[in-house]
């Protein structure tokens, strides 16, 4: 018989339903489950191989998803779940999210049956949780869309009213106290009418009333109204059939409650990203910022469904990634003073390209002024550390290869980074190449605008080096398109059963490598590979259609990668079967790598002069 | 199995190498963050340099030329060898701090001029070419002796190969491919000297072999025999020149400036990425080029002797033809040697003189150019020995013809093309010219190769005199000058070039019949005439400079820059 | 000359980093000590754990202790053994089997595994036994790897287990009997594994 861990033993029998079960039945689960450590990127696994099991949630978060993508429940230490299709022998239909990785414990379903079968409380207990899930979830489904929402839980709760005595002055004075766009006018608890900014514009002023004037002759009387109770899908309806943009809203017995704008219903579809960077940008501490940070996977789910281009993600991410970045370091500002002197905080990598996906890690540094003192150094470094490590806690990784403001190395002046950029510039070793994959695609995040063109400037001077774009154009020639001898897809194996193609590494990669060489040798001061072909242009180094060519298979190879990764299967990200594909599609991506594979060699036989 | 056959099998072999390696250098993906961060040692790196360097003319026909010529044919050992230190150490240091990728690059950035471009673009083709022809004459004596075919069908199938392998395979550029090459290469030179220095010496190593006695008992010393054996024929002394001093100092001189400017061979030094490692791996590659050049000597005297010995027979009587050894009867068939029975007595005898000459005693005309492929037949030693020295021939053509066609197509098609006729063609459109401009550089080469205006070693001389009369003056003087202007540099490059071109076409071609040392300005033959270019090259850069405007100062202060030991940073930044 | 075995060995080493980490077999070994110096100190009690396809077995769970036992010093006050536990423990002998049989075939993990194997070679020396581990993983070794790697300064403590496992948001285990600190490994080293592979899977050598 196997010793027991008296740790696992003691906090099993902390849970529902051992603590109510004799210890025989803890001991028997503890000695018999597995542990494992649950991350986002290997869930598949445990999860989809290997027959049912029942989880316990020893460690972390996870969100419990239907098929229908809705979450059923967030799961944290003491949570079961796996244990309905034990219980009904279905196949698993909700997956995880793992929102914290963490450890699991895992029993099979043999020994489950076993303390199902020995110990009744056992089975009474997950047989209730099950009908449970069943009901909330239901639930949940019902209350999915918020369209489907009482007005009551929409509308701006305290109202603003004004008798129809009122002077058109004293009105707007009194909708300027309260920060409203609308004024209800009542009669005791009487609704008589309303008026809105707008009215004021054109009723009043444009029609030369005098301000004097009580405010019943200029609001708009017996308004269209909607009752608390009401579906926030009638309050739409009504303003988009009438274009108005603000209802007020009653009580049963015609008491006016409150208003309820346009903007309130918009606000609840929420998948407005240019709101959420709005709201980064203001929010006024370092836990607002986070919480924010925690709606981005949300929203990008949301807004993936809704648009057409999704390679607009990419662009959205990084937007997102700037104001997390420019907020935390005015806020860490405003915690520990202003900066000591001029500096600016600069990203690399895919940040800086615009091409960031949920998956992206940090790639940041600072940039000093010249005449820093070594005091001042050390704000600087508390300033990096403390903003990435917040970053992480925003959910954007840590930089496996340390490109980080955290890092020493990540911090200088003009001259110090300029000297790092020789170093790699005047030895192309494979370590240094792919430092100028990294560091060469930079943009500017928050502070000094000069610094950051100085550093361009000096980057400008030192990249005329021949030597470094041949090496740069060897580099790239080392990775291949997944295309064979005989026109067949070259798959991979990776970390899964499936077969599968990598779109980014063997094509998106590529390409964003082949334009950086091109961009750099003529000395275009982009990050993003669609505005540095753009640029392009304009140079001889490209023949306009190598541009265009090049472009459409980014978009295409990027358009395609995007949908899979909604989508996928098992795969590892970035990566397709293209079994999946139809034979266009097949057809069109193979054209694609040709033409990636054409770029390459050219860039080869053009920097580097190697083989034809 | 006959060696045909072990050709064959042993060369399928060499090539299946080369592939293999090639591909799976593609297929060796890097991961991303883990980047060992080395690259190729620089041991490695010096043995892809070595191949590079040691081409079908090192491998095939220097022995070959000393085996004929004795002491004078030493002056293209001395001067390649010499060659290579002054690349090594003089150009491609400073080359590379420069920052300039290919010499017409240098030149074009350096004397701020297209026009300087375009010429040193012109002059680096034309030298290419001339460098090939010798190649596919090379790969054609394999070719014609191992497929039993004659010369002509022998240049034709290496045409093929050689096209195949530089344009269609894309094997140029790995690094151990051309290690492979020459671990072939040096192998196949190798293996035969030593078993023949074991045989007729006892020694193992053939450079000591070289200077011992013969093991026959006779305790003559090999050396001595040949300069017995070379008075009886009629010879000159094998040990002792017939050139003048001053003709061999030029052509030395030129083989050695010559090569120094080859494009192919500078571009190795630049793809390490390492300073350090750019030493490292040229110490390296005079190491590995040593290996073989020490050897040269040895095999070529060993390879006389017994060639000698057998067609005039121990006792200097002669062979019958009938009961001749199967190797003449082998290489009769290619064409490379002929045998007319003058005096009708069935017997072979060679000597001094031409065979087409009635007054001569001699009746076989030997090429020279299959003495290192003979010799092991020659020595009756295995058949897969002379299969393997096939697959080092092919080798040391392969290596060196892939990189200098490399250099013709990406100079016509992006140098001239892209860069300064139509700026804006495809890049498919491009690599289709470079295409386009290799498979003409190979049928031109071909055409040389076939109808060859010297033997090859001298077809290649020519090449390296024309690189020391244009090229190296430039970049000596774009190095070392920082007052030189575009206008001295072009005009230099341009009367180099064609005071050499012209002499030479004047003695060789035009009126071949006056090509004696009488004729010769100051005694210098058109070998060695490079070095007069050379002179003129900077006479006339010179006195234009005199006459025209300096240089512009940022230009001078670049120039003083890269001659800085810490390097281009100083200048460019600030 | 020692060529040929060290080919082997060398040989056999390539493959095993080159095999994916979820196809070892693991077994994750914790020692009670009654001090750091192997001889002079003695071995009170050990642990183990199995750990396949990157799952931690505790069916397989082994703990044993050492009846033979002399000085108890430190271990009574800290792990909570006493005298009547020891009564029911095994001979070291016994013990040194145990461990040869659950080790042998298997990649070995310790937390500062220099200590523990240290003490595992100097007893089997004792008893003439060939512990053979196919590879030694040590989870404090990686922890320092990755701090250095991430320019964050070392400490004292800053590599204890229960300090490395708060890295990675593990839970904090009240007990600190070997069995207890065998599971604490083993988890320690699947989320490094994690964290160090991105999710990805990948070779033995990225640990090793």
């Amino acid at each position: 018989m196997a010793a027991q861990v008296q740790d696992v033993v003691e906090f099993s029998h902390k849970q529902m339903p051992f603590s109510h079960l004799p210890h025989g039945a803890t001991s028997y689960f503890a000695r018999h489950l597995q542990v494992v450590y649950l991350t986002r990127e290997n869930q598949m696994q445990w999860l989809q191989t290997g027959g049912v099991n029942l989880y316990l949630v020893r460690s972390g978060v996870f969100d419990l998803v239907s098929i229908h993508g809705d979450t059923i429940a967030r799961l944290t230490e003491g949570d079961y779940f796996g244990f309905p299709s034990l219980l009904t022998g279905d196949k698993i239909q909700s997956h995880l999210q793992v929102v914290t990785a963490g450890l699991l414990y895992v029993l099979d379903q043999q020994s489950f049956d076993y303390l199902r079968r020995e110990y009744r409380g056992f089975e009474q207990h997950f047989v209730r949780a099950h009908a449970n899930r069943l009901l909330s979830s239901q639930y949940k489904t019902r209350d999915q869309s918020w369209s489907e929402r009482k007005i009551s839980e929409l509308m701006s709760s305290n109202i603003i009213t004004a008798s129809a005595q009122v002077s058109i002055t004293e009105a707007a004075m009194k909708m300027r106290h309260y920060g409203v766009s609308s004024l209800v006018i009542t009669d005791e608890n009487t609704l008589l009418g309303i008026v809105t900014d707008r009215d004021l514009r054109n009723r009043v002023l444009a029609s030369d009333i005098a301000p004097s004037t009580s405010i019943q002759s200029v609001m708009t009387k017996n308004p269209k109204s909607i009752f608390e109770n009401n579906r926030a899908f009638s309050a739409l309806h009504l303003m988009l059939k009438h274009n108005i943009h603000h209802l007020p809203v009653l009580d049963e017995a015609y008491k006016p409650l409150g208003v309820i704008t346009s903007t309130d219903l918009l606000r609840q579809q929420k998948s407005d990203p240019v709101q959420l960077i709005g709201k980064i940008y203001k929010a006024s501490s370092v836990a607002e910022v986070k919480r924010y940070s925690s709606d981005i996977p949300e929203l990008l789910k949301q807004f993936s469904n809704n648009i057409e281009d999704i390679s607009v993600i990419g662009k959205l991410l990084s937007g997102l990634t700037d104001a997390l970045t420019a907020r935390l370091v005015h806020l860490y500002q405003l915690e520990y003073g202003q900066a000591p002197c001029a500096f600016s905080w600069i990203c690399f990598g895919s940040q800086a390209r615009e091409e960031q996906t949920l998956h992206s890690d940090q790639d940041n540094g600072i940039l000093l002024d010249a005449n820093i003192t070594a005091k001042q150094r050390v704000y600087f470094a508390h300033l990096g550390a403390t903003v990435c490590e917040q970053l992480v806690e925003c959910g954007i990784k840590r930089c496996p290869g340390n490109i980080m403001a955290s890092n020493e190395a990540c911090r200088g002046t003009v001259t110090q980074w300029q000297s790092r950029f020789v170093t790699w510039i005047k030895e192309p070793t494979p370590k240094a190449m792919l430092n100028c994959k990294i560091y060469f695609d930079l943009r500017l995040i928050d502070g000094s605008k000069s610094l950051y063109q100085d550093l361009c400037a000096a980057l400008d001077m030192i990249r005329r080096d021949e030597l470094f774009f041949a090496a740069m154009a060897t580099d790239i020639n080392t990775n291949s398109v997944p295309i064979g001898l005989f026109h067949q897809f070259k798959l991979e194996k990776g970390n899964t059963q499936h077969k599968h193609l990598d779109l980014k590494r063997r094509g998106i990669v590529i390409i964003n490598d082949l334009v950086r060489l091109y961009a750099l040798n003529v000395g275009i001061y982009k990050a993003n590979t669609l505005e540095r072909l753009d640029a392009l242009l304009k140079f001889d180094v490209l023949s306009s259609n190598d541009v265009y060519d090049l472009k459409d298979c980014w978009r295409y190879l990027t358009q395609l990668r995007l949908k899979t990764q909604i989508k996928r299967e098992g795969l590892p990200s970035n990566c397709i079967d293209p079994k999946t594909l139809t034979s266009l599609e097949k057809h069109q991506l193979k054209e694609a790598f040709h033409l990636v594979r054409h770029a390459q060699q050219a860039s080869a036989f053009k920097f580097a002069r190697a083989s034809l | 199995m006959d060696v045909q056959n072990l050709t064959f099998i042993i060369v399928g072999l060499s090539f299946a190498l080369y592939i293999g390696i090639a591909i799976w250098a593609r297929a060796g993906s890097t991961n991303e963050f883990y980047v060992a961060g080395g690259g190729v040692p620089p041991f490695a790196n010096g043995m892809a340099t070595a191949a590079d360097w040691m081409s079908a003319a090192s491998f095939i026909s220097m022995a070959g030329i000393i085996s004929f010529a004795g002491y004078d044919g030493g002056v293209y050992l001395m001067g390649w060898t010499g060659g290579y230190v002054l690349l090594a150490l003089c150009l491609a240091p400073y080359l590379r701090k420069f920052g300039k990728f290919t010499v017409p690059d240098f030149i074009g950035d350096r004397y701020y001029s297209q026009v300087a471009r375009i010429v040193a673009i012109l002059c680096a083709i034309f030298i290419c070419f001339t460098y090939i022809a010798g190649q596919m004459r090379g790969v054609g004596v394999v070719f014609s002796r191992f497929l039993e075919v004659d010369i002509e069908t022998g240049v034709y199938i290496g045409m093929v190969i050689v096209f195949f392998y530089a344009v269609l395979g894309g094997m140029k550029g790995i690094t151990y491919t051309q290690v492979a090459q020459y671990c072939v290469l040096v192998f196949a030179y190798l293996v035969p000297a030593i078993f023949i220095s074991l045989m007729m010496t006892g020694h193992f190593l053939p450079q000591t072999g070289f200077g011992a006695t013969l093991a026959d008992g006779s305790g003559m010393y090999v050396l001595d025999k040949l300069d017995g054996l070379s008075a009886e024929l009629g010879f000159a002394q094998y040990t002792e020149g017939s050139k003048s001093m001053i003709d061999v100092f030029a052509i030395t001189a030129a083989l050695m400036v010559g090569t120094a400017g080859l494009p192919h061979v500078i571009v190795r030094f630049f793809t390490v990425p390492r300073v350090k490692d750019t030493r490292i791996s040229a110490a390296w590659t005079l190491v590995f080029i040593a290996i073989v050049y020490t050897t040269a000597p040895a095999v070529a005297s060993f390879a006389r002797v017994n060639m000698v010995d057998t067609i005039n027979g121990k006792d200097g009587s002669g062979t019958l033809y009938s009961e001749a050894p199967a190797w003449v009867k082998n290489w009769e068939r290619t064409g490379l040697i002929t045998f007319e029975d003058k005096n009708g007595d069935g017997k072979m005898s060679y000597s001094a003189g031409k065979v087409s000459d009635p007054n001569s005693a001699n009746e076989v005309k030997i090429d020279r150019d299959i003495m290192v492929l003979a010799n092991p037949e020659i020595a009756d030693l295995p058949a897969w020995v002379i299969a393997l020295v096939a697959a080092g021939g092919i080798a040391a053509a392969l290596s060196t013809t892939a990189g200098l066609l490399l250099v013709i197509s990406t100079s016509v098609s992006h140098d001239l093309l892209k860069r300064t006729l139509k700026p804006d063609i495809s890049d498919k459109q491009e690599l289709l010219a470079a295409r386009l401009a290799a498979m003409v550089a190979i049928v031109i080469s071909a055409y040389f190769g076939i109808n060859p205006p010297g033997f090859v070693a001298s077809v290649v001389a020519f090449a390296f005199g024309l690189a020391a009369a244009s090229f190296f003056p430039a970049i000596i003087m774009g190095i070392f000058s920082k007052r030189m202007n575009k206008e001295g540099a072009i005009a230099g490059m341009v009367s180099g070039i064609t005071f050499t071109a012209a002499y030479i076409i004047y003695f060789k071609f035009v009126s071949p019949e006056l090509n004696t040392p009488a004729n010769w300005l100051f005694g210098i033959s058109p070998e060695g005439i490079g070095i007069v270019g050379m002179a003129v090259n900077f006479l006339i850069a010179a006195v234009v400079l005199k006459l025209t405007a300096d240089t512009p100062k940022e230009v001078q202060d670049m120039v003083e820059s890269i001659r800085n030991p810490k390097g281009s940073l100083a200048a460019h930044v600030h | 000359m020692g060529l040929y075995p060290w080919l082997l060995r060398y040989l056999r080493e390539y493959k095993l980093k080159q095999s994916y980490f979820d196809q070892q077999k693991y077994v994750i070994i914790d020692l009670e000590l009654t001090g750091l110096i192997p001889g002079e100190h003695e071995i009170v009690s050990a642990a183990w754990l199995n750990m396949r396809a990157s799952k931690i077995d505790l069916c397989t769970a082994g703990y044993m202790l050492n009846k033979e036992v002399q000085d108890l010093s430190q271990s009574t006050i800290y792990h909570g053994i006493d005298d009547d536990a020891l009564l029911e423990g095994s001979s070291l002998r016994g013990l040194i089997a145990s461990l040869a049989t659950a080790i042998n075939g298997h990649v070995l993990v310790c937390h500062n595994a220099v200590l523990d194997w240290g003490f595992i070679q100097r007893v089997a020396s004792v008893y003439q036994y060939r512990i053979t581990p196919k590879a030694i993983i040590d989870t404090m070794k990686i922890e320092k790897r990755r701090l250095l790697a991430q320019g964050r300064p070392l400490t004292q403590d800053s590599l204890t287990l229960s300090a490395c496992r708060a890295r990675y948001g593990l839970p904090e285990y009240k007990q600190h009997d070997a069995l207890c600190d065998a599971l604490a490994t083993a988890e320690l080293l699947l989320a490094q594994y994690s964290a160090i592979s991105m999710g990805r899977r990948e070779k033995l050598s990225i640990i090793i």
